[in-house]
């Protein structure tokens, strides 16, 4: 798993690429609970997510919670259709706002 | 058609293990051309339930062994795994709500939750010093080998 945080608008680009297991989830849970607790408006790049388990999205789940308990905006986008499978089984897609590129989920409102 | 093939791993009851164990998917499913999509469900389940014994399932701290065994024919993949930890039948825990809200949303149980999704069958046997989980995917069509 790699993580890479950069900047584009007013928003904090986290690009979390590779394997995110249970191994690692621990990892990814420490630097998102940073991140909530700096930033109001997030974006996530899942593009060169390889595989997420049920340790990463419970990750993933605690950031929006922060997120939406302080107002801000957390979206995801770039999802493979395996990862987006994972997601839609977990019942993850109805509170992620999930969009298929960049683009599109800095142009989106909410 | 290729033969029916099982891999025997015998993994220590760590976290680190998993390097190992998503290798010998990996290596497994790619030797019998199993779809990437498959390999990717039996990789994830696979983990889930895995994590679920390291993390839970001990009592003490020492070092236990847990033994995977897949096994691969025309038809299907199976994957056993035993551990010699406390007894836990992951078919009875309760079912992730997934009408909840978010803020009653737990990650706890999403783990399972996966496994039985993912796989077309789970079934769990007690033994008298420990547990057996068997995990089947079926092949179906251009993962099927001929």
């Amino acid at each position: 798993m790699k993580i890479r945080e950069d900047k584009i608008d007013e928003f904090a680009l986290l690009e979390v690429s590779g394997r995110v297991d249970s191994e690692n989830a621990e990892t990814l849970r420490k630097y998102l609970m940073e991140l909530g607790g700096r930033e109001q408006r997030i974006l996530i790049d899942c593009t060169g997510m390889d595989y997420i388990s049920s340790t990463g999205l419970g990750a993933l789940l605690m950031l929006l919670k922060l997120i939406q308990k302080k107002g801000g905006t957390l979206k995801l986008f770039g999802l493979s259709p395996r990862i987006a499978e994972v997601f839609g089984i977990s019942g993850f897609d109805k509170f992620f706002p999930i969009f298929p590129d960049l683009d599109a989920a800095r142009r989106a409102d909410a | 058609m290729k033969a029916d093939e099982t891999l025997v791993l015998k993994l220590d009851n760590s976290l680190a293990a998993l390097a190992q164990l998503h290798a010998a998917v990996g290596e497994f499913c790619r030797r019998r051309a199993i779809h990437p999509d498959i390999e990717f469900k039996i990789d994830l389940a696979l983990e889930e339930v895995f994590t679920n014994i390291v993390r839970h399932g001990y009592d003490d701290s020492d070092p236990h062994e847990i033994v995977v065994r897949l096994h691969g024919s025309r038809e299907r993949i199976r994957i056993r795994i035993e551990d010699d930890g406390r007894h836990f039948n992951p078919l009875l825990a309760p079912a992730v709500d997934l009408n909840a809200a978010l803020s009653e949303r737990r990650v706890g149980g999403l783990g399972v939750h996966l496994v039985r999704r993912l796989m077309d069958q789970v079934r769990y046997r007690r033994q008298a010093d420990g547990n057996q989980l068997t995990l089947v995917k079926r092949l179906a069509g251009k993962e099927k080998l001929t």
